[in-house]
């Protein structure tokens, strides 16, 4: 690429990219609202490139032009465990126009040597067909690449981003082993969280594991705001008792709760988020759906019973928030 | 009736204080009106929000309706108000309204007092809330200018209603259900007087209101009473709670109180075990939990007992209504009627 090429991409792209944050925004708040609908706890990032980085690549691969050069805005979603990396890939056709993903865990498993390294899917994403903004972002010029990884993938990628793991460099043959016994060494530790995560909420002598496993997924519908686990599971140990009902039974109850109140549960969320000052420390917290369902169902017990261990004016608070007064 | 879901779901939108003085004979006063809106605050909102629950949800709460004849002019203000879409024009003249009403109204023993209309919405239905916060005579209100206008701001409340000592409040919401003239959803609490005393002052917020109790007095009572016996029959297995139970609400229901709080009730009374089952019972009855005035016109034949009690130590009580059914003679006691139970304590 010539000189006055990159200066030419310098100008465009200083010229081009709020319209791409602007689009990248939008493409972010449709992957974040379907994590939101699936109930997965998710960080999800966009940046559009910066100067600096847009030139390099050009300079690095000049088989590109300005207009070719794909990722211009990156979106990230940065999941727990490989199960959830595949039900928002599934849904992602439903959120905005996208190319086949690109799975590397898929294309290192058929090359012959079975490599291991770095893992991701990558979608190439546009606004649908139909979409009121289609005019404003053609889908031939305003393009997304949105990547989908799990927390250990995640360290993968950025420490060898860092290090130049995964450039074409030649690396010592010793060197190269220990890389991949390390690339390995996530990936194994990557299934076994996705394993233990998959027992722990299966095992009927963990209840409270069961039982916040099964809040956390209807909790993530209503908010993407990360709880406090322990106090979590506090909460839980001291007031699921009062259901006698067994883990399995008391788990399925917060998917019908979500389906007949999700609206009131909604605004409510939606309202507590605007106040920092007048909400409890509980919550924003995934327990806070059995609260509020044992304020409808067990209101007396409830009082009775979280009074042994939390302060009163936080349940006091939290009644308020749902409607209930204990005046 | 205003129910958690309602209150959870309410949303302020709008909102204005005015400043009403009480009327004395022979001094000049009048109300001082904001000419503007006050500027929302989202923490201060949340904050009174927490309290307007706390009232309009609690045991002394109670459901209310339109009076069909009133002097009043609220009813049609709010009707009208809140009919098609919002008018945010017409919300400061339409609080000014409500403002001079009071002012009329304000006179004896009533109080001085702030008024806040606010312009609501309950799950995406119209609504408002009108409150009176009482505040001490000499108290002084702060006006503020806003593009040349008068207004009291949020900060008003910082005395009178978000400290937690303050009592003396008066609230009630209107939350539009249909298009008819009487499609509301509304719910009333003073938290200064119960609506049952039968003094002046204690009416005040209703015929300010222009409305009425949703429910008849007499017979929310009566639906109370023969649902509590028909659980207490069927529900309490345990002799000694069964006869505790009954005891209560025969005492309850006798007694000289003004006013009658069904959860009050549960609270104090019921078993901890029977509170939860108790509570839906009554909710499956269509009694309603919220406060109502005590009247017992139409159960108090059930309520008054005729005792019988005999050489050995048997004790007979009858309903003072049924007392045919019992036949004394010298030497025995006969009672008509068909043994559904037997307790052994």
């Amino acid at each position: 690429m010539s000189r006055s090429d990159l200066e030419q991409a310098r100008v465009s792209w200083l010229a081009d990219e709020p319209s791409f944050r602007e689009f990248g925004q939008l493409v972010k708040s449709g992957l974040e609202g379907e994590i939101k609908r699936l109930g997965i706890k998710a960080e999800v990032s966009m940046r559009t490139k910066d100067i600096d980085s847009l030139i390099k690549k050009l300079i690095l691969k000049p088989e590109h032009t300005y207009e070719s050069l794909g990722d211009k805005v990156g979106i990230r979603a940065v999941v727990r465990y490989q199960r959830e990396v595949d039900e928002i890939v599934a849904s992602m056709p439903s959120v905005c126009g996208c190319s086949e993903p690109d799975d590397t865990r898929q294309r290192l498993a058929d090359e012959k040597d079975e490599k291991v390294g770095y893992i991701s899917v990558h979608l190439d994403t546009w606004l649908k067909d139909g979409h009121s903004l289609l005019a404003q972002f053609p889908k031939t010029k305003y393009r997304a690449e949105v990547q989908v990884r799990t927390l250990a993938q995640h360290l993968w990628s950025e420490i060898s981003h860092d290090t130049s793991y995964k450039s074409g460099t030649k690396i010592r043959k010793d060197l190269k082993r220990r890389i991949h016994l390390l690339a390995g060494l996530i990936e194994v530790a990557d299934n076994e969280f996705s394993r233990i995560d998959d027992e722990m909420s299966k095992m009927p002598d963990m209840a409270e594991f069961m039982i916040l496993k099964a809040l956390e997924r209807q909790y993530y519908k209503l908010s993407a705001r990360p709880g406090n686990t322990d106090l979590s599971l506090e909460v839980i140990r001291l007031l699921w008792p009062l259901y006698e009902q067994t883990p399995e039974q008391i788990s399925n109850r917060f998917g019908q709760l979500l389906n007949e109140k999700r609206a009131v549960l909604q605004d409510v969320f939606d309202q507590m988020s605007k106040t920092s000052k007048g909400r409890s420390a509980f919550f924003f917290q995934p327990e806070i759906l059995l609260i509020y369902d044992q304020l409808q169902s067990y209101p007396y017990k409830l009082r009775e019973r979280w009074t042994e261990r939390f302060p009163p004016q936080e349940l006091e608070m939290v009644a308020t928030a749902f409607g209930h007064s204990f005046a | 009736m205003i129910k958690p879901d309602d209150l959870a779901t309410l949303h302020i939108h709008r909102l204005i204080f005015h400043d009403v003085p009480k009327r004395i004979r022979g001094l000049e006063a009048a109300p001082v009106l904001s000419e503007v809106e006050a500027t929302l605050d989202e923490d201060r909102i949340a904050h009174l929000k927490r309290r307007l629950v706390r009232v309009l949800g609690s045991k002394s709460a109670y459901d209310i309706q339109f009076r069909p004849e009133t002097q009043s002019p609220v009813p049609e203000l709010i009707r009208d108000y809140t009919k098609g879409k919002q008018r945010p024009d017409e919300f400061v003249p339409l609080s000014q309204k409500f403002a001079q009403f009071l002012f009329e109204q304000q006179t004896g023993s009533s109080s001085s007092g702030v008024l806040s209309i606010m312009d609501t919405t309950v799950s995406g239905k119209r609504g408002l809330v009108v409150l009176k916060l009482e505040r001490e005579e000499g108290a002084q209100l702060e006006l503020s200018t806003k593009k040349g206008k008068r207004t009291f701001e949020m900060s008003v409340l910082d005395n009178l209603v978000l400290t937690e000592g303050t009592r003396l409040f008066k609230a009630a919401l209107f939350v539009r259900t249909g298009p008819g003239g009487d499609d509301f959803s509304s719910g009333a609490c003073d938290s200064q007087r119960p609506f049952g005393s039968t003094d002046e002052l204690a009416q005040f917020w209703l015929r300010f209101l222009g409305c009425k109790l949703i429910e008849e007095p007499r017979v929310a009572t009566k639906k109370f009473f023969e649902a509590a016996l028909l659980y207490v029959n069927d529900a309490i297995a345990d002799p000694v709670e069964k006869t505790k139970v009954y005891d209560h609400v025969m005492s309850e229901m006798s007694s000289e109180k003004k006013t009658f709080a069904p959860r009050t009730f549960i609270e104090e009374y019921v078993p901890k075990a029977h509170r939860e089952p108790f509570e839906n019972f009554l909710k499956e009855q269509q009694v309603s939990l919220k406060q109502f005035p005590l009247d017992t016109s139409e159960i108090v034949g059930r309520l008054r007992r005729r005792s019988y009690h005999t050489a050995k130590g048997a004790e007979v009580r009858v309903p003072e209504e049924e007392a045919e059914i019992v036949k004394v003679a010298e030497n025995s006691i006969v009672i008509a009627d068909t043994v559904t139970r037997v307790d052994h304590k």
